[in-house]
């Protein structure tokens, strides 16, 4: 009897906790009025709601009809959801750090969840669970281009628009659909391929010839393509990549792989570092190689610039390195178009695609310039101000596909000059 | 005590057996691998000497790892400001605080300590991962690299392992935790508390992830947290070991040396595949079937007389 | 004091449903209704899909006391035996998914069984043998599926597959001779024994079992997600180790071991997951609210009074 009355009152607490919950209306939060300020200072913006066609067709028409002599537009608020970790390493914290305050600075909210380009089934999750929860705009880094249909669909399904970063899409039958995707806003990628063949060539250039590796699992788009950039480069210039470790999580780690391929390969000249989640892994393996005594014969290599890159170059461990002006300027321009385009101004009325070039660093100067202004997690990429008055189509009627390309382009040529 | 010598003898076949088959074989191994082969295998066999007071008590923990990480953590912290000492007092009171509060849940909730130690994981991950920062690791001063580096890590498990001896074979408590082990019923019947016993088992395998936590951090300058249950995989190889030495027992009951048998075993495997430029997958592979060849051998040695006599029978 | 103690089992009984339903609760009041919109239920549904239909099949394995540390290995690699089956003829798909898992948890079974080794270590070195196949096959790289076959991935056969492997399961396993067995190897593999049940025939079908569904399960990973890759179902063991353990399936097996933990455990995962996510949490503090909710949901569903020894 009790357990009876027990169902009873909890079935009865459910519905009627459903009722209540059902009864809120999500659409409640975005019936504030507020105007973007192209003259704001204090960078505040609110957002007015609006009932908008989401389609590209539409925003572009709202953003072409705008009074150019006006001060306020009329954007509407959002909620973005990025596929990439926000802690954990100081790369991460420096991407959200920036993304955090464009995306406030114009009226909207962020969600970062790692993990999400581990594999298919976290990317797909990810994605249904961000449409559940009421995002807007979802970012996602795929491990593969496969998965990019059910992504699209999904997105589309639910009228999400929805971008790529860190990858570019090489199946031609993806690409094609994504070409006649109206939720598709583009995507940002960098060379992988090219900086592994680089970072190769620089290493042929200081007289390596035997290269052990340590990079992620097999699968890995990043880090497969960087490894298929660098045996390209042991091809054409003779080298040979003698071992490899894979998965390293813990820098224990890597100093036992690092000890490894030192004592198996006495002619062993360099350790490159493809790619690698666990921090401080750098260290790890010049301390292995300072301890083999052989920090005269064995070079240490990377891509992507480890925090510890500045003392790495003045002990002599660390001679090349390639990677971007900052790891995370990749996202936050992708990011950048993303709001735009929920907000209702959308920058491009065709899926973009942009490039960054990776750039390398040798030598010890340019190593503390670019720490000097990269390697603190609360450096933004640019003030609060110029972020809102320049990035926001609201705000910018000039900004485009292009001048985002030029302006990612300046970026990486102008990273070590402030 | 010939016969433990001889036995001893024939146990040390196994590790050297296959140093000389990979020396013989790479081009790479020989006997300068040595000190490396000694060096990488002090993390595992520490954590798998932790491993062995909870499994002598029938418990089984996956939180070891991540206990050490938070420990070596705790360490890497209080050495930025009080040096050498600051390290040895973090290492020791994170691990031990982490061993303390899995020991008091379980005795308190009284649930299966793996399921405890799967809770427990989840949680010290993030602690672990919120002290280091927005860098994700925590570094040591180099003058302290000297205390993980060969032969000091060696001292190092070596009076780990004379700990462990002490405390299985020559005090009581590891009589009454290997009893509990076997039969606990048994134990509650002739008078000992066996609800106690367990607990002061959970509070000693913090002796020795505060051990590992100063090896781990030591060994490489700095520690990393990592969560996502990625500390997990820092107990699978220590798990092998156990395993390994606990089915060495019946050859000599010194469960240490046997868990150091089982370190180097796998430790020669995987620089003997470094040294021969096998790849992951075939590490994977030869690893896998190792386990499955020496643990089950005496089962596949029992069929094949089995089959045999049938045959004869035949 | 025989109706107090009637009265304690029935409310531990019924912890786990308390505790799915307060999980569930709590979230539909914070985030303001946005659990039960049908986006959401999708999402919950595809999650616990995996969950539960592994968690089906691991039900059997734990009800005799023993552990898999081997699923997402054996899904992967039938996903990729199905994604290269599908190059032939999409229909070829199916079989050989499932067929896979069927040898490598005969395999696992074998292992186990024939050389007796613990479930633990057993599964762990076919694990570290699987994993090994699965680089080797893939070669580096992923295997698409072909396009069609993503459309197959509605939610309708979800629904009904689901429904149907639970059914199933719940049959088998509290209605059959087979199912009973399992769980009398759990409670006393000695005292089955000497009754005439062949023990290692039951334990290898119950890893066999296993395999089988974690080789459908990669079959929709496949349909879901058109990618066969080293990466997949990574997540598949730990997430269906704490829906049953959250569920209150005791791990040593045994006649405490009930199928309604199977189906509430799984919820319960797939509802905290995507709560902490419409919460919009951070990536630390879903995972420590994740240990901190299993320690306290076990701690007052686990059933104290049937286990003489708690390990």
């Amino acid at each position: 009897m009790k357990s009876k009355f027990l169902v009873g009152l909890l079935t009865a607490t459910m519905v009627i906790g459903c009722m209540t919950g059902c009864g809120s209306s999500t659409e409640s939060s975005t019936a504030k009025t507020s105007t973007v300020a192209e003259k704001d200072t204090t960078a505040t913006t609110a957002v007015e709601a609006g009932n908008e066609s989401t389609s590209m067709e539409a925003a572009a028409d709202a953003t072409s009809a705008e009074s150019t002599g006006s001060n306020s537009v009329e954007t509407k608020p959002y909620k973005l959801a990025v596929g990439l970790p926000d802690s954990g390493a100081t790369m991460f914290s420096l991407m959200s750090n920036n993304i955090k305050t464009f995306v406030n600075a114009t009226g909207g909210e962020v969600v970062f969840q790692g993990g999400v380009g581990a594999s298919a089934d976290a990317t797909i999750q990810f994605v249904e669970d961000q449409i559940a929860a009421g995002a807007n705009g979802i970012i996602i880094s795929p491990p593969s281009d496969s998965v990019i249909p059910t992504v699209d669909s999904l997105c589309s399904d639910a009228g999400v628009y929805w971008g790529i970063t860190f990858r570019t899409v090489k199946d031609d039958a993806v690409k094609e659909l994504l070409n006649s995707s109206k939720y598709y806003i583009g995507n940002c990628s960098e060379d992988e391929y090219s900086a592994g063949y680089k970072v190769m060539s620089n290493l042929h250039d200081k007289g390596v010839t035997k290269v052990a590796i340590i990079s992620q699992a097999k699968g890995n788009t990043t880090t497969d393509l960087r490894e298929a950039g660098a045996n390209k480069a042991c091809q054409d210039f003779g080298m040979e990549i003698v071992a490899e470790a894979r998965s390293l999580t813990q820098a224990s780690d890597a100093t036992s792989a690092a000890e490894s391929f030192l004592t198996a390969y006495s002619d062993l000249d360099a350790i490159f570092v493809v790619g690698t989640t666990g921090t401080g892994m750098h260290e790890a393996i010049a301390k292995a190689i300072e301890d083999a005594g052989r920090q005269n014969d064995v070079k240490l290599a990377t891509i992507d610039f480890p925090d510890s890159m500045v003392s790495l170059f003045e002990s002599g461990d660390l001679v090349t390195c390639a990677g971007l002006a900052s790891w995370g300027y990749d996202p936050f321009m992708i990011t950048v178009t993303l709001a735009n385009q929920c907000m209702g101004c959308p920058i491009s009325n065709t899926p973009v695609s942009y490039s960054c070039n990776m750039f390398d660093i040798n030598d010890l100067d340019t190593a503390k310039a670019w720490v000097s202004r990269f390697g603190n997690d609360q450096t933004l990429y640019y003030d609060k101000d110029t972020m809102v008055k320049t990035y926001c189509k609201a705000n910018n009627s000039g900004l485009t596909a292009d001048s985002m390309q030029k302006a990612i382009t300046d970026f990486t040529e102008n990273s070590l000059s402030k | 005590m010939k016969n433990s010598i001889i036995k001893i003898m024939e146990l040390l076949i196994l590790p050297v057996g296959l140093f000389i088959f990979f020396s013989l074989i790479a081009g790479g191994f020989g006997l300068h691998s040595l000190p490396i082969i000694l060096s990488q295998s002090m993390l595992p066999v520490v954590i798998g000497l932790g491993l062995c007071v909870l499994m002598n008590a029938g418990l089984m923990d996956f939180s070891m790892g991540a206990r050490s990480v938070f420990g070596a953590t705790i360490g890497g912290v209080f050495s930025q400001g009080y040096g050498v000492v600051g390290l040895l007092l973090g290492c020791f009171l994170g691990a031990m605080f982490a061993a303390v509060i899995m020991a008091v849940i379980y005795r308190l909730f009284r649930i299966p300590a793996m399921v405890i130690s799967i809770g427990i994981l989840l949680v010290y991950e993030v602690l672990a991962a919120k002290l280091v920062g927005s860098s994700g690791y925590i570094r040591i001063d180099k003058s302290l690299f000297v205390i993980g580096s060969y032969p000091y890590n060696v001292i190092i498990t070596l009076a780990a392992g004379v700990l462990f001896y002490v405390l299985s074979y020559r005090m009581r408590i590891g009589c009454y935790i290997t009893a509990v082990g076997n039969d606990e019923k048994m134990c509650k019947n002739v008078g000992i508390n066996a609800d106690k016993v367990k607990f002061v088992a959970i509070i000693l395998t913090g002796v020795f992830c505060s051990f590992s936590s100063l090896l781990m951090l030591c060994y490489s300058g700095s520690v990393t947290a990592s969560t996502d249950m990625g500390t997990m995989n820092l107990v699978f190889k220590p798990i092998m070991c156990v395993i390994l030495a606990r089915h060495l027992r019946k050859y000599v009951d010194c469960m240490p040396f046997l868990i150091l048998i089982g370190g180097l075993c796998i430790t020669i495997i995987f620089n003997g595949f470094i040294a021969l430029g096998f790849g992951e997958a075939l590490q994977d592979i030869i690893l896998g079937l190792f386990m499955i060849g020496v643990l089950g051998s005496t089962a596949l040695s029992e069929q094949l007389q089995r089959w045999k006599r049938h045959k004869q029978i035949a | 004091m025989e109706p107090n103690r009637q009265n304690t089992i029935k409310l531990q009984t019924i912890f786990p449903f308390l505790g799915l339903i307060a999980v569930i609760m709590f979230f539909q009041v914070v985030t303001h209704g946005s659990v039960f919109t049908i986006r959401n239920i999708k999402a919950v549904l595809n999650e616990s899909f995996f969950i539960l239909i592994a968690t089906v099949g691991f039900s059997f394995v734990m009800a005799e006391g023993n552990l898999d540390l081997s699923m997402g290995t054996v899904m992967a690699v039938s996903c990729v035996c199905a994604a290269l089956g599908a190059r032939i003829t999409p229909l070829l798909a199916i079989p050989c998914a499932v067929i896979p898992g069927l040898l490598l948890g005969w395999f696992n079974g074998f292992v186990h069984v024939n050389l007796k080794l613990g479930s633990l270590i057993a599964t762990m070195s076919t694990q570290s043998i699987f994993t090994g196949i699965l680089i080797l096959t893939l070669n580096g790289g992923t295997i698409s599926a072909p396009m069609e076959m993503l459309r197959w991935n509605s939610m309708t056969l979800k629904i009904v597959t689901m429904l149907l492997i639970t059914l199933i399961g719940f049959y088998v396993y509290q209605n059959t001779a087979f199912g009973k067995r399992c769980r009398a190897v759990g409670a006393c593999a000695e005292a089955a024994k000497q009754t005439g049940i062949n023990v290692g025939r039951i334990k290898k079908s119950s890893f066999v079992i296993l395999g089988g569904l974690c080789g459908l399960l990669g079959f929709f990973s496949l349909i879901r997600t058109g990618t066969a890759s080293s990466s997949t179902g990574s997540d598949l063991m730990m997430n269906v180790w704490c829906a049953a353990l959250l569920g209150g399936l005791p791990l040593t097996g045994g006649f405490a071991s009930k199928y309604r933990s199977v189906i509430v455990g799984s919820f319960t995962m797939a509802f905290l997951a995507n709560g902490m996510t419409l919460m919009g949490l951070a990536t630390y503090d879903k995972q420590l609210i994740k240990g901190v909710v299993f320690l306290i949901t076990i701690a007052l569903s686990f059933d104290r009074e049937n286990m003489v020894v708690i390990k």
